[in-house]
């Protein structure tokens, strides 16, 4: 039995089984392997990119600036530092390394009025100097429409959001065209009345969406999502204003903002 | 030579060992196969309840997931690898809109390498160790090492002999768990499933995914890719296996010396995964799934090729070791 049978078909099918895998090995590791050449290619493009981007950081002055509106400003933080302070101090810490803040932003400022700031050509030495620049707009477009009653707000809000959508691209192009090496990062909008109106939120969670389209599309510009952050913490990350953050708040933030550019 | 192998797999077979770990594997593919049955069962039902009775309808979801990416890959602002890997997924839940399959349903051929995913660290080498462990060991606790020695054969052909018969048994452990785990899961999803067509081929850079090499293959071809791995692996734990069982003139605390290497590795994995000598380490590289997969990685620089490399070394390393000290063994009982 033993002889006849069960030697022979062990024989046979350990052999023709081990064909089969030998077979199947070797195409996994052709599979890799295309995989490999992909790979130190990659690697190969890192390489030459980091170092150059490694040489702007020192030699440019590393100037951080803030362009937008009261969030950008830093209102409703105790300490008054600010997403650009806070931030600063998150990556001396790392680096020992002197950078220094300009901030542009005032208060109350909509996006066309920040198209205006920046066509001004009064910022234009601080943006071509800047290494890293921190948009914080749009929310003082959507915050208009508070005033606006439930009929007319849905045609209110697509006309604010073509009319900044169109005022953020000029920004951006504008800033490109003066600097076209900086690192952008957009601070997102959150949510300030969460629980009141959630119909709302869908109005600020497009706004954020289309914000986006158009930040991800842009080279070197990262978008700083804050709503998901905010969301369930209004009570300590909201200022006594119940609108702007507090200092916990661009402490958030700023250490968003740091781990999403910095990483 | 031949007789000597004949006679090596006799032992095997004669030892019961295979009956044990077809039981043992029939045991655990129904336990598994029946509780991910269950939790889409239940996952169905849970849907249901939360959609308000609505019957679950894969196919509307499916069209929907279908139409989101399409939009995605004709935004003309995403890169090109991004539109890659959405492509390939157009392809995949295109094929399974057209072919009346739903994506998430258990399939045989879905079970059968998740079987292998989750094994092939623990479960599947400590079944290889079942089978090797008391391969030379046993000679000498039973004292049957004296009459195999006083043979007129060299020792090393013996322990060749030994080391065929444990290739030729693992190779077929390897089978009888593909077709174990293909049939019994088949009796329940009752869906072959074979030619579905999956992605594979990730690698990571920098730590990110890369979906830029990937390709469609069908899930036949998939599973045989991940069972040749399969194969590799066993083959590299049962040379280690055979070196233990060399060393160790004892059975018990061979299955004891490797159980806790493997399980220690774990350990080592997780704990000290910073500490660049952890990636040498064998138990490390077992699982060459994931690189076929492209989940998530606990070491940086290791890639399919190298846990490759490093698992021939060990093995080729045991063979060597094992050989030599087998050749020297004082036998004195």
């Amino acid at each position: 039995m033993f002889k006849k049978v069960i030697w022979p078909l062990i024989v046979v099918s350990s052999l023709v089984l081990s064909i089969i895998f030998i077979g199947g090995f070797a195409t996994s590791v052709n599979v890799s392997k295309s995989e490999e050449e992909n790979e130190t290619e990659k690697s190969m493009e890192s390489i030459q990119s980091l170092p150059g981007e490694k040489a702007n950081m020192p030699t440019d002055s590393s100037e951080i600036l803030i362009l937008g509106d009261s969030i950008g400003f830093g209102i409703g933080d105790e300490e008054e530092r600010g997403i650009g302070g806070r931030y600063l101090d998150l990556i001396t810490k790392e680096e020992d390394e002197e950078k220094t803040i300009k901030n542009s932003s005032i208060p109350g400022y909509e996006s066309a009025d920040l198209v205006k700031l920046i066509k001004s050509g009064e910022n234009n030495a601080s943006i071509s100097e800047a290494n890293l620049i921190i948009l914080s707009i749009g929310g003082n477009d959507l915050n208009r429409l508070e005033y606006e009653d439930s009929v007319t707000l849905t045609l209110a809000f697509q006309e604010a959001l073509t009319n900044y959508k169109e005022n953020l691209a000029i920004v951006t192009k504008e800033i490109r065209a003066i600097n076209p090496d900086a690192q952008l990062a957009f601070i997102g909008l959150y949510n300030p009345y969460s629980e009141e109106e959630p119909e709302k939120a869908t109005f600020l969670l497009e706004w954020n969406y289309e914000t986006r389209l158009i930040v991800n599309s842009t080279v070197k510009f990262a978008y700083i999502p804050t709503y998901e952050l905010f969301e369930y913490h209004l009570d300590e990350y909201l200022s006594v204003d119940e609108f702007h953050p507090s200092g916990m708040g661009y402490q958030v933030i700023a250490e968003q903002l740091n781990k999403i550019i910095n990483n | 030579m031949i007789s000597l192998v004949q006679n090596e797999i006799t032992k095997i077979l004669l030892k019961k060992k295979m009956i044990l770990i077809v039981l043992l594997l029939l045991i655990f593919i129904s336990l598994l196969a029946y509780g991910q049955k269950y939790s889409y069962d239940q996952n169905i039902q849970k849907f249901e309840a939360e959609s308000g009775g609505v019957e679950y309808d894969w196919r509307s979801l499916t069209a929907q997931r279908l139409d989101d990416l399409e939009e995605r890959s004709a935004n003309e602002f995403i890169p090109k690898e991004v539109r890659a890997s959405v492509d390939r997924e157009i392809q995949q839940l295109t094929y399974f809109i057209e072919n009346d399959i739903n994506p998430i349903t258990p399939t045989a051929s879905k079970f059968n390498v998740q079987f292998v995913e989750q094994g092939i660290l623990l479960f599947i080498p400590l079944l290889v160790v079942i089978l090797a462990a008391d391969l030379v060991s046993s000679e000498f606790s039973n004292k049957t090492i004296k009459i195999l020695l006083t043979r007129a054969v060299p020792r090393r052909k013996i322990l060749l002999s030994k080391f065929i018969a444990l290739i030729m048994m693992t190779t077929i452990l390897v089978f009888i768990i593909g077709v174990l785990s293909t049939l019994i899961s088949y009796l329940f999803f009752q869906q072959w499933g074979f030619s579905e067509p999956i992605v594979t081929g990730f690698n990571l850079v920098n730590g990110e995914l890369n979906a830029n090499s990937t390709i469609l293959i069908s899930r036949f071809q998939y599973t045989l890719l991940i069972y040749s791995l399969l194969w590799f692996v066993s083959i590299v734990v049962a040379s280690i296996t055979l070196l233990i069982s060399v060393v160790v003139d004892n059975s018990s605390s061979a299955i004891g010396i490797l159980m806790a290497s493997l399980i220690g590795g774990q350990f080592l994995q997780f704990f000290l995964s910073e500490w660049e000598l952890v990636k040498y380490f064998f138990v490390t590289n077992l699982d060459l799934t994931r690189y076929l997969t492209g989940s998530y990685q606990l070491i940086e620089g290791m890639s399919l090729n190298f846990s490759i490399l490093i698992l021939s070394a060990w093995a080729l390393l045991s063979l060597i070791i094992s050989f030599i000290v087998f050749n020297r063994k004082d036998v004195l009982v």
